[in-house]
């Protein structure tokens, strides 16, 4: 009958979610993650981090987070910390949503006053984007952009900071969506601590250098790539 | 180099999202945590998101054709959420209202489902209670869909107690602590303070076995019959010492559910027939079950490839015990071991060299189990198994005593350390092994209890005084023929030889004191 005080109701309910995923139960899952009040904190802080999305896009963010994380423990993958995996992943859903609807206005301001004054009341968020699929498109540079990273790294110095950023790569282009510094350090047998610096100064290295090679913005630094509430001005 | 403006952007992207995946989050999600318990959203809100997520899952398993979490998903989206959101309702006092109106609220209909290709039937031939047919259907639940019945009467007192502390029911959780014995109650001995319903044990065996006798709930799912298994599975599905396996097996249960037109009666008849009529269930014996153990035990060191060293032995008692829904503490594997390698040279012992019955000498062996427990006990000088292996011929004298049931409680066993150098304690057993008669047999053994307790009771004594007074007064209250027939030789010489010398320093010692 004894129990661990430290193990509290919401770390509880997180690991039987994760238990209940990896048994194939979504219902289960939800039932947990409800109970843990994760989802709440969720939403509550994606509203703050990006208030320009509506509210459906918000909860469809969310749900989309909550997919992932169903499908990628279903196609057997290791997700070491559930919560930070639903906020990565809802982060960067987010995050997609909000560049798309800068693309937009960058392209056709005029159309997407029309689309807005249309009733879109019967429109729900699952329905896809109107207008060409730049699918193809995004592939064919994200493949790019990784091919030229990976031409960067021996630029990068030392060796296990060479070898952290190219394991973020793989992690990239496998759709990775959230990599944990202890899968990093268990993957390339180095601690956690030596895992922590060669990422920040792999990123910043990275950066400066696709800055001399002018493959970013002068003006960019690497806290604007990071996702801020300061990239949703609205 | 030369690069287009869309890969440019894309690696910017790409940088920002390998940045991303990489981030450390641990304290913005502690806070996201911190934040969701303190400003819930809104029943509203929450059943907006929900809704949302649900829609989103069931569209992604039909995509890729999962069938199973399309199944899990499947129904009315309105149920599911209800569902949802229960559980936390259930689990945070937090969320809920006074629970006898959200009880009185739940009169829905609680849904069984088909799972593992059983359906939902009516459970045929209808069962009987108290005299009453009553009909059911047969089907799965979510465990956690289910409401321990706060009107058991085994709880009664428990119940009573925290409403006069309260003023109120308690909610399903409390019901659950009262009955894991988690709930401080005053005046509850210290002895049943600890898992006093056995739901710990009863837990283990459910996490080996599965629930095999199906709990009976009513249409709303409240439960009439089943409380201390359906807690059990609340146990397993919430402590650590259960793998995710066995949470599996008790995620869901097969119940009988009584119809929604059952009738109070037909309620009552349930709740009288389980609850009060008893099922006269017998548990197997110890030494049925300790065999059982022993056998899988052997089969286990048979499987490994080389002697076990005692890590692995701890670690191979671990699993034997946890397959045998006796927990993580191998004790009583341990003892189980221990008996029944006593039990079984009692066995060989009695078949082979008294040519008894094997089934006799197992009836016998079944019958004082028990005693086999006290014989292993103390393998170091001092101990009763220390004393018996010092010697075959005693070992077998007590395997005969133990055989015709002249041992009248385990204190007796115990006593036997003393004995085995006591030579007259032991010629005292050995005539009660002669002794056909049972009467005269137990005071032969009694009389050899006391010789082994009179010597302890010396040893005991650090005086000289004492020592001779316990002995001058069984010298003086020997019987005058012990000495010509129960002493022997060699012993009176001892005695003479002993009273001489005393003499000697009496005379002077008294002689000087007179003086």
């Amino acid at each position: 009958m004894d129990q661990n005080p430290a193990v509290d109701a919401t770390t509880l309910a997180l690991r039987q979610a994760t238990e209940a995923v990896a048994a194939g139960d979504p219902r289960g899952m939800l039932e947990h993650l409800y109970s843990s009040y994760f989802l709440d904190g969720l939403a509550r802080g994606i509203q703050r981090r990006w208030p320009s999305l509506s509210r459906d896009d918000t909860e469809f963010v969310i749900a989309q987070a909550v997919d992932a994380l169903y499908r990628s423990v279903s196609d057997g993958k290791k997700i070491l910390n559930l919560s930070a995996f639903l906020w990565k992943v809802a982060d960067r859903k987010a995050n997609d949503f909000y560049e798309r609807r800068l693309r937009e206005r960058a392209v056709d301001p005029e159309e997407l006053q029309r689309l807005s004054d249309q009733d879109t009341s019967s429109r729900g968020p699952f329905e896809g984007d109107t207008g060409p699929d730049p699918e193809e498109d995004y592939d064919k540079h994200r493949a790019e952009a990784i091919r030229i990273a990976r031409g960067l790294l021996p630029r990068l110095g030392q060796q296990n900071v060479q070898a952290v950023l190219a394991y973020l790569l793989d992690a990239l282009e496998a759709g990775v969506m959230d990599v944990q510094n202890q899968e990093i350090a268990d993957a390339l047998a180095i601690s956690i601590e030596t895992v922590r610096t060669s990422l920040s100064r792999g990123f910043a290295r990275l950066t400066r250098i696709a800055r001399e090679e002018g493959l970013v913005r002068s003006d960019v630094e690497l806290a604007t790539l990071a996702p801020t509430a300061s990239n949703d001005p609205e | 180099m030369s690069v287009t403006t869309d890969v440019k952007q894309e690696f910017e992207q790409l940088i920002s999202a390998a940045y991303r995946i990489s981030m450390d989050v641990g304290q913005e999600v502690a806070e996201l945590l911190l934040e969701g318990k303190e400003k819930p959203l809104a029943p509203d809100e929450a059943a907006r998101l929900l809704k949302t997520v649900i829609t989103v899952l069931r569209r992604s398993a039909a995509q890729r054709g999962d069938k199973r979490a399309a199944k899990e998903l499947e129904g009315d989206i309105q149920l599911l959420i209800d569902q949802v959101i229960s559980v936390r309702r259930r689990l945070d006092p937090s969320e809920r209202e006074d629970p006898t109106s959200n009880i009185e609220a739940r009169k829905q209909n609680l849904q069984l489902i088909p799972r593992k290709g059983i359906l939902v039937t009516p459970v045929s031939p209808r069962p009987c209670f108290h005299g009453r047919d009553v009909a059911m259907n047969g089907g799965f639940v979510k465990t956690t869909d289910i409401a321990l019945w706060d009107g058991n009467e085994r709880l009664e007192i428990h119940l009573g107690q925290f409403e006069q502390k309260n003023g109120r029911r308690p909610y399903p959780d409390e019901l659950l602590s009262i009955m894991l014995s988690e709930m401080d109650l005053p005046g509850i001995p210290e002895e049943e303070r600890k898992d006093q319903f056995e739901i710990v044990q009863l837990a283990r065996s459910i996490a080996v076995n599965g629930v095999r006798k199906p709990p009976i709930i009513d249409s709303d799912g409240t439960l009439l019959d089943g409380n201390r298994r359906v807690a059990a599975c609340f146990y397993i599905l919430n402590t650590d010492e259960f793998n995710s396996e066995q949470k599996q097996l008790v995620e869901y249960l097969y119940v009988w559910q009584l119809t929604e037109h059952a009738t109070e009666d037909e309620r009552n008849a349930v709740v009288v027939a389980l609850n009060f009529e008893p099922d006269c269930k017998q548990d197997w014996p110890e030494y049925v079950k300790a065999r059982k153990v022993y056998a899988e035990w052997q089969a286990m060191l048979a499987a490994e490839p080389r002697t076990p060293g005692s890590q692995r032995q701890a670690a191979m008692k671990r699993e034997l015990s946890m397959r045998f829904a006796l927990g993580p503490d191998t004790a009583v594997v341990n003892r189980y071991l221990k008996m029944v390698d006593w039990a079984k040279e009692f066995e060989l012992y009695q078949i082979n060299q008294n040519n008894k019955d094997e089934y006799e000498v197992k009836h016998r062996a079944n019958r004082y189990f028990q005693y086999f427990d006290e014989l292993a006990k103390g393998t170091r000088p001092g101990g009763v198994a220390y004393a018996l292996e010092q010697s075959e011929a005693f070992k077998h004298l007590v395997f005969d005593l133990l055989f015709d049931g002249k041992f009248r409680n385990w204190r007796q066993i115990r006593e036997l350390k003393f004995i085995y150098d006591n030579e007259e304690a032991r010629e005292a057993l050995e005539r009660a092994r002669k002794e056909p008669d049972a009467e005269m047999a137990e005071d032969h053994l009694e009389n050899a209890m006391s010789l082994a307790r009179n010597q302890r009771a010396e040893m005991r004594e650090l005086g000289a005084n004492s020592r001779i007074e316990v002995f001058v007064k069984w010298l003086e209250e020997l019987p005058i023929k012990s000495f010509r027939d129960a002493i022997r030789p060699e012993n009176l010489r001892r005695l003479l030889k002993a009273l001489k010398l005393v003499e000697t320093h009496a005379k002077t010692i008294l002689g000087e004191a007179q003086s």
